[in-house]
């Protein structure tokens, strides 16, 4: 028990030993987001500095690549693509585009989607490739004010409406309500700013195939073209409709019966006629109108004015109602004719030659002339109103469609790196270092030795070979040429003759060969073993130096790096 | 004697797929006394969409009578929508309409009908 409580007490302040040293990063961590994990996270983490369009360090290539860095507080959405070149930087301007706005294409096609968290986000791109150029393009999203949605919705609305305007009829095939979608949508990118673009999954989201928002698409679109439509489908018998409302006009007021009753009922002196002629003055003064006058009244205008919109004119709802009151007024001033012929007709009513008042009966029966001409007006009148009911129609429609183009903000920020790296760069990845035995059966010695492979092509070491393909598809990342000492001496000792052989210098003698990795930390070679050997000749007492092969097994010194303080102590300095 | 459209040409149900038995409904009036009219409702000759009344051949064209009275009255005609010979996929179909009172005076209205893949 004592000593159970001995052993829990140094696990504790071993912890606790163990913890010290961490304790200031980890609250550098909690500064930093981006700082560097102290575990093995899988990836080369690198950040990087939207601002300043800088990475941390050179980019490791074979091995997947975990940015980290901050945006803006509000941002919903980071994406990142990249593009490469092995002689020169590429160029790339502000918005993600090349010289002189020359679209780049980015890899991969597909943007690459970033986590955020807060203002901190971290994107995983795949491997890169060993000395190249590298710009990378980062796009972040974020919901714009209530302030710029407001600004941008009136210039949505125009764009939606000039887009819209000119179709003439409501039949739509698939292929041609995806046309106008990407017309509309090109309407609408033409009016936004250049950090402004339209939020995922809205109808207009480019990114969004269009048969998945066809019937969304089809339903606001109808709400807009059906009014649309149907005004021009009224106005095209408007103009039949006021050529025939002015004929028949005129053709009454030509009537001489009808003249003579205006004529008589214009001033009457006698106060019974007065009153006749104020009860029917609508329908007086539309058999007095000069032709001019009728004309105007027939295109719904003011008789008495030379202003004014007319109904195939005007976008407004208001003008279109109040030219739909001005022909109700007179549709209803007509149909009064009859009233008015039976009251001057009759007793006490006024004098007419003879006939006059059989003819204005005639004019004003049920089917007459009179009531023809009412009915023109009528008919007028019910088409301005469904104009005026058509252009508030489409307006509320347009507006919910405008409604509908949400909105987000895009930050574009472009970041430049290269994985080619300096000298030093280039060192750590030709060349590495390596430990382990050197057997040559010829000298029957089996001694440690160091080494250094020198590759042909750059090799990072932290890429796991099995990883990257097969043998044959990493030959060239684990084939590498050694030069090597050997840390213990090959020398024979004395066997009364003298020794037969030396070490080339002083206790070490050379390897020269060649290896392959055969797992990222075991490598297996051969080669030459230079030392120094006695002539065979008893006259001369001279050593030459001579060469024996060799076979080595041997650890990669980054793997030792990883036993520090076992077998890392084997290799001071690494 | 003069027609008034009160209420717009509309369909119902609307989306829909096809074939559907569909109803067109108008609020008429007449002034200022009860008018006999015909209604004749159209659809564009090229595209796939026909109708079909009872028992008929598919058509593009079909007529109704009816005698509408002095207070709104609310006209239903009944028709079949169905897929027939022509251009398409139609996801968007105009049905126009033309009334005609017995003065010969004409008015037009029309309708969309938006057309869901079964």
């Amino acid at each position: 028990m004592a000593e159970s409580r001995t052993v829990l007490g140094r696990v504790i302040v071993g912890s606790l030993l163990a913890l010290a040293p961490f304790a200031p990063r980890a609250l550098r961590a909690q500064a930093d987001p981006c700082a560097a994990s102290t575990a093995d996270t899988g990836f080369a983490e690198v950040s990087v500095n939207l601002q300043a369009g800088t990475v941390s360090s050179v980019l490791p290539f074979d091995v997947p690549i975990r940015f980290c860095g901050t945006l803006a507080s509000g941002a919903k959405r980071v994406t990142l693509q990249y593009v490469s070149d092995r002689k020169n930087p590429p160029q790339v301007d502000d918005n993600c585009r090349g010289p002189e706005g020359a679209p780049i294409a980015w890899l991969p096609a597909t943007p690459i989607d970033g986590r955020i968290d807060g203002t901190t986000f971290r994107t995983v791109i795949p491997r890169l490739e060993s000395q190249r150029y590298y710009a990378f393009c980062f796009r972040s999203e974020s919901e714009v004010t209530p302030e710029v949605a407001a600004a941008f919705r009136p210039l949505a609305l125009a764009a939606l409406d000039a887009g819209l305007a000119p179709i003439e009829r409501g039949d739509l095939t698939a292929d041609e309500s995806e046309a106008l979608r990407r017309r509309l949508l090109a309407a609408l990118l033409s009016q936004m700013k250049s950090d402004l673009a339209i939020a995922p999954g809205t109808l207009f989201d480019s990114r969004e195939p269009h048969n998945d928002l066809a019937d969304r698409f089809n339903g606001r679109i109808r709400q807009v073209l059906e009014p649309q439509l149907r005004r021009k489908a009224f106005l095209k018998t408007y103009a039949t409709l006021q050529f025939d409302l002015a004929a028949a006009l005129r053709g009454l007021q030509d009537d001489p019966a009808v003249g003579r009753l205006v004529a008589a009922l214009a001033a009457p002196s006698d106060p019974n006629l007065a009153t006749l002629s104020n009860a029917f003055r609508g329908v007086l003064d539309a058999m007095a109108m000069s032709p001019d006058a009728t004309g105007r009244a027939a295109r719904g205008l003011d008789p008495a004015s030379a202003e004014g919109e007319t109904l195939d004119e005007t976008l407004d709802p208001a003008v279109a109602g109040a030219v739909a009151a001005r022909y109700d007024a007179l549709a209803q001033a007509l149909a009064g004719f009859p009233a008015l012929v039976e009251r001057a007709t009759g007793p006490g009513g006024v004098e007419l030659p003879e006939g006059d008042a059989d003819a204005l009966r005639s004019l004003a029966e049920p089917r007459g002339p009179v009531a023809r001409a009412g009915a023109f007006a009528a008919t007028l009148a019910s088409t301005a109103t469904n104009v005026q009911a058509s252009l508030a129609a489409r307006t509320a429609a347009l507006d919910q469609l405008a409604a509908e183009v949400a909105l987000r903000a895009v930050g574009v920020q472009i970041v430049d790196a290269s994985s080619t790296g300096t000298f030093e760069t280039f060192q750590n990845y030709y060349v590495s270092a390596d430990a382990g035995l050197v057997a040559a059966p010829e000298l029957d010695a089996v001694v440690s030795y160091v080494g250094v492979n020198l590759y042909l092509r750059p090799v990072n070491k932290n890429a796991p070979l099995r990883q990257l393909g097969n043998f044959r598809q990493t030959f060239s990342r684990r084939f590498a040429f050694t030069l090597g000492l050997t840390v213990q001496s090959i020398a024979d000792s004395s066997n009364g003759n003298g020794p037969t052989r030396q070490d080339l210098f002083g206790n070490q003698s050379m390897l020269l060969g060649a290896g392959l990795r055969i797992t990222d930390m075991i490598r297996i070679g051969g080669g030459a073993l230079v030392f120094k050997e006695d002539n065979p000749s008893p006259l001369i007492t001279k050593f030459d130096t001579a060469v024996s092969y060799y076979f080595t097994v041997s650890f990669d010194l980054n793997v030792a790096r990883a036993f520090k303080g076992g077998l890392g102590g084997l290799f001071p300095g690494q | 004697m003069a027609i008034q459209i009160r209420k717009n040409l509309s369909v119902s149900p609307n989306p829909t797929t096809l074939p559907k038995r569909i109803e067109l409904v108008q609020t008429l009036r007449a002034t200022p006394a009860e008018e006999p009219i015909t209604l004749e409702y159209r659809l564009a000759p090229d595209h796939q969409i026909w109708f079909q009344d009872g028992d008929d051949p598919p058509a593009k064209s079909f007529s109704r009578q009816e005698t509408v009275g002095t207070t709104d009255q609310i006209c239903r005609d009944r028709v079949t929508l169905v897929f027939g010979p022509g251009i398409g996929p139609i996801e968007l179909v105009q049905i126009d309409q033309t009334i005609t009172d017995s003065f010969d005076i004409q008015q037009t209205d029309l309708v969309l009908v938006q057309i869901q893949k079964s």
